[in-house]
């Protein structure tokens, strides 16, 4: 079963003067433990696709199904978990007790289990010793890496990842896209992955699928076959290169049929 | 070498030490005007300004009854801060979760607020008596509407995101409550307590200067009729000096309890 289905998906919304159609049309299956990016230009609705699949917002047309659950029937059986780009720590929590805060809120656990399994999870995103840290203690690297142990928290078969390292620097986000890979490797979830990034997208995903604006449909589903455990060598390889060309040629041909939309076909 | 210091400084340095550096200048400040009111005022004039050394001996000789009349203000003030705070937490509570309460309690809020406090003793002492009550209540009125606005507004200025977070954890409304609305609104308590605290000092005192036997307020309105000069200025410095205490003790109260605020209450920390 494919553990996200997204069924001729439309969203519209309504502002005051008028309505504004998002997204149309919007067909895709991601499966399990499948790495999928969703790349397009801003504003073309890649945030309201994961909005959608998270119940956040529902639809105007179509369907979507998690492991074949309506969204709010996945929400409440815990399947997926979502990663905004800021990473929402709490600062009256420390690291640890941010992290536990999804078993807090399903409950039934001690407080000894929650900690257990924080701590685990710590460990596998490289935050041990910063257990009892307080948030602003750390960099803007260590608190995604600590938003990405509270998304695994309840061990989610589906991970919505909303540009998470849009603000940070490029060193810093290489080194996240190894260590989301490497933890990624360590879970059974399947990642969907909004970004602005092509080399980024390249770099970390089965499949990318290119999201053009106004409305937002796919207009190409590109498999990425480069082997894994990818590493930076990988990443500068000839192979990633032409998938990153493959990727900017999809992109330049909607930025063009945008301004031929706009400007008409042949400026003098 | 002396970054190293420096850093090493701050590391060591606690929000309490902060404080206190910070205060140091105006303590240099006031012992300086002390000094000029010592010394530089002519003989004359020492009956309406006393000297700081004249109004210290009589805070000295008049010690035991001064305490009395502390001790009861304090009460008064106290149990007003109490009250005036309880209720419009409660009242911002009902603000936030209903729209009839808001509709409701926010123009009588407004029209409370808009008051001279001090109008309002006549009506509070007939209602409730010369007693303790009626000073209660007043320096429960001026703590209300501060911590009522303060309270509101930390309740509904949660990031978006981080109620969207706990939307996503399918949290209920009494989850997201007690683990972020509550605690995010905190700061903002004590941000109004920095106010209420003295505040309520003060309503405790206007409610006595009215109508009361026992109490700092009676104290200084009996020393002024008597023209007791040393003993109204007395009685005036221990009542400054109950509405400092006061203030620090929010100061402190809001270094130990919500020590994040120093970054501001935001909950999206950085990039
Ligand atoms: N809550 C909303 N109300 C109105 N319009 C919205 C809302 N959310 C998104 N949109 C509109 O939908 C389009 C897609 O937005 P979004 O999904 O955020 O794009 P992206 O994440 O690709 O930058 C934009 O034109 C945006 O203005
Ligand atoms: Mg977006």
């Amino acid at each position: 079963m494919a553990s996200v289905k997204l069924e001729k998906i439309s969203k519209e919304f309504q502002l005051k003067d008028g309505a504004v159609l998002a997204l149309n049309d919007v067909n895709g299956e991601i499966g399990d433990r499948e790495f999928v990016s969703l790349i397009g230009p801003s504003g073309c609705g890649k945030s309201t696709v994961l909005r959608l699949i998270a119940g956040l917002v529902p639809p105007t047309n179509g369907e979507i199904r998690l492991h074949g659950l309506t969204p709010a029937a996945a929400r409440s059986q815990r399947m997926y978990a979502f990663v905004f780009q800021d990473p929402v720590m709490f600062p009256w929590r420390t690291v640890i007790k941010n992290v536990e805060m999804p078993l807090e809120v399903v409950g039934g656990k001690t407080s000894k289990e929650r900690a257990d399994h924080a701590q685990a999870l710590l460990k596998l995103v490289g935050l041990q010793g910063f257990e009892k840290a307080m948030p602003n203690q750390l960099s803007g690297g260590m608190k995604h890496r600590a938003a990405i142990a509270r998304a695994l928290m309840l061990e989610p078969p589906v991970l919505l990842m909303d540009e998470p390292f849009g603000a940070l620097d490029e060193i810093t986000r290489d080194r996240m896209n190894l260590e989301l890979l490497r933890i990624w490797g360590a879970t059974n979830a399947a990642v969907i992955f909004v970004t602005h990034s092509i080399e980024e997208a390249v770099f970390l995903s089965d499949r990318i699928l290119v999201l053009s604006p106004r409305p937002g449909t796919i207009v190409a589903d590109i498999p990425i076959d480069l082997p894994r455990p990818r590493t930076l060598l990988v990443k500068q390889s000839e192979q990633a290169f032409n998938y990153s060309t493959l990727v900017r040629k999809k992109l330049t041909e909607i930025t063009i049929a945008a301004e031929i939309d706009q400007f008409g076909a042949t400026p003098e | 070498m002396e970054r190293v210091e420096q850093a090493k400084r701050k590391k060591t340095s606690n929000g309490l030490t902060d404080a206190a550096q910070a205060y140091g200048t105006s303590a240099l400040l006031i012992l300086a005007v002390l000094a000029l009111w010592q010394f530089g005022i002519p003989e004359g004039m020492s009956s309406a300004l006393p000297k700081p050394t004249l109004i210290a001996v009589t805070i000295w000789k008049i010690a035991p009854i001064l305490w009395d009349n502390v001790l009861q203000t304090a009460l008064e003030a106290l149990l007003g801060f109490v009250f005036g705070t309880l209720a419009a937490v409660l009242i911002a509570i009902g603000f936030v979760y209903s729209r009839t309460v808001a509709r409701t309690v926010y123009p009588i809020a407004v029209i409370l607020r808009s008051l001279p406090l001090i109008a309002l003793m006549p009506f509070l002492v007939s209602w409730l008596g010369t007693g303790i009550m009626s000073k209660v209540v007043l320096a429960a009125l001026t703590c209300f509407f501060p911590t009522l606005v303060n309270m509101v507004q930390g309740l509904t200025s949660v990031e978006p995101q981080a109620l969207e977070l706990m939307q996503t954890l399918n949290a209920n409304e009494k989850q997201v409550f007690w683990k972020v609305r509550l605690p995010y609104a905190l700061p903002f308590l004590f941000t109004s307590f920095k106010i209420t605290s003295s505040a309520a000092v003060l309503g405790a005192i206007i409610g006595e200067w009215l109508w009361a036997n026992v109490g700092l307020g009676a104290f200084i309105v009996n020393a002024m009729f008597n023209m007791q000069g040393p003993e109204l200025w007395a009685s005036m410095m221990v009542a400054t000096a109950l509405s400092i205490l006061a203030y620090i003790l929010a100061v402190v109260g809001e270094i130990l309890i919500v020590p994040w605020q120093k970054n501001g209450p935001k909950i999206e920390v950085g990039k």
